[in-house]
């Protein structure tokens, strides 16, 4: 489930604009969602693996050449069956919750 | 204090100290040993270790001269362990996996060793390493020692003494998880090198007088071993040197005997006599044959003997690296092998050239 979401995450990201891994980790780590920075690489190179992303060098500023992370044609089409599907369950557990209330500790806060 | 040692990564050099890069170079490993079953696994090291020397840029941006250890257990911790970034498994699979990997390591690493501990040590750490071989407290190991010692009326230093030169000390991390019999795997050898590294930062903040006074013995100790080693190399290579000098004497001897032999019959001091010699040497008669034998024989077995002799003196010094096992017991047996076969033969020879001497006199008035 979790894996998955990070999944979604980045290619929302990437989608946006190409960006290289510490880009990703520093968004990701706004966002809370990822723990453990590592786990990302192996991620990165998975999807490419399944040809959902692409990548190329660019030299940085600072220090050594980058790899600069992008959606490929397949990468978009994928994501949007994603969307659809997210949407989807967003709209269903939007739907349970509506009818039975869970009062989350968060939201007594506020 | 701590060492320092200049690293480069993809291009960049960083500071970092030794035990710092000791436990950076132990995660690569482990990493790399990880994902090196997985596919694109390469690809993941590699982008990790750029993403930690990204980290170590930072760092340095940020005013940090040399790397300490604590920076590189935050990167591990921030980057997190191999089997927390897998994806590819789900949690059952992983699960086993790493079950199985335990089973492995722990196989591996049933061997025991004796090693000495430098860690707590009055002389040498032989016995704290010995008590640590056999799982007992070094104390009572001590006080048996103390007590062999003087009951067996110094025979027991010697042995100690000869101990302390054959086993090892136990230097490096995995050889501290060896002499302990703990599993060698990555945690254990990561949580050796972070140990060590307390410890050695308290050592530095709490210097004790009493260290000082060992350090005191121990460099003695240190340099009478030294010396010892080099007393015992010494005497083996003199030993060598001088069997090398008896062997040269034997064969000149042998030179003389047999010019006696076939000169000494006839007349002595003239050029014919050489002529003689040599022409005697190339003639065909019983025994000359074995001369030759023996001749080669000593040859090599001079060339053995000066060679062993010069090559311990010279390791002495630590000039060269200690001639390998197996070329050590190669060499021994070719030389009993040539000395036999050089005894033999000058043996045989020299009855065999009286003998022929005795039968054909005639030969020799010529």
């Amino acid at each position: 489930m979790r894996k998955g979401m990070l999944e979604y995450c980045v290619m929302l990201l990437l989608r946006k604009e190409p960006s290289y891994a510490s880009d990703i980790i520093a968004r990701l780590k706004e966002a809370d969602l990822i723990v453990v920075e590592g786990t990302l690489y192996p991620l990165l190179t998975r999807l490419k693996k399944d040809g959902l992303l692409s990548y190329e060098w660019r030299e940085s500023t600072q220090g050594p050449p980058r790899k600069y992370y992008a959606l490929t044609l397949d990468g978009e089409t994928f994501l949007a069956e994603l969307n659809c599907a997210w949407n989807e369950l967003a709209a269903t557990v939007g739907h349970l919750k509506a009818e039975s209330p869970i009062r989350l500790p968060l939201q007594e806060n506020s | 204090m701590k060492k320092n040692i200049t690293i480069n990564m993809f291009g960049s050099l960083y500071a970092i100290d030794e035990d710092a890069y000791e436990l950076l170079n132990q995660y690569q490993d482990h990493m790399r040993l990880y994902f090196s079953r997985k596919e694109g696994g390469e690809e993941i090291t590699e982008d990790i270790e750029r993403r930690i020397a990204e980290l170590f840029g930072e760092l340095k941006a940020s005013g940090v001269e040399a790397i300490t250890i604590e920076h590189v257990q935050d990167i591990i911790k921030r980057l997190g362990n191999p089997e927390e970034i897998d994806d590819s498994n789900d949690e059952s699979t992983s699960e086993s996996n790493s079950k199985n990997q335990e089973k492995e390591d722990t196989k591996k690493s049933v061997h025991k060793k004796i090693f000495r501990n430098p860690d707590d040590k009055m002389l040498g750490g032989v016995t704290s390493g010995l008590a640590c071989f056999f799982g007992i407290d070094p104390l009572w190991l001590r006080l048996l020692m103390i007590l062999l010692a003087w009951s067996s009326s110094g025979i027991m230093l010697l042995v100690y003494f000869i101990l302390w030169i054959v086993i090892p000390e136990a230097d490096s991390p995995e050889d501290r998880l060896r002499m302990q019999g703990r599993p060698v795997n990555m945690e254990t050898l990561r949580d050796e090198i972070v140990k060590n590294a307390n410890q050695s930062k308290q050592n530095v903040a709490t210097p004790k007088r009493q260290m000082t006074i060992r350090d005191g013995l121990n460099m003695i100790l240190k340099i009478i071993t030294m010396m010892l080693k080099g007393c015992l190399y010494c005497f083996f290579g003199g030993i060598l040197l001088f069997c090398g000098l008896v062997l040269l004497g034997i064969l000149i001897g042998s030179f003389i005997f047999f010019l006696g032999l076939s000169g000494g019959l006839i007349n002595w001091g003239l050029n014919d006599n050489m002529q003689f010699i040599l022409s005697e040497l190339c003639s065909n008669h019983p025994g000359i044959a074995l001369y030759w034998v023996a001749i080669v024989c000593c040859i090599i077995l001079l060339s053995i003997t000066l060679f062993c002799g010069i090559h311990s003196i010279l390791h002495m010094v630590g000039k060269v690296q200690p001639i390998s096992q197996h070329k050590r017991v190669t060499l021994i047996i070719l030389w009993v092998l040539m000395s036999i076969i050089f005894l033999a033969s000058t043996f045989q020879g020299s009855i065999l050239y009286t003998h022929y001497l005795q039968t054909n006199p005639k030969e020799i008035s010529k």
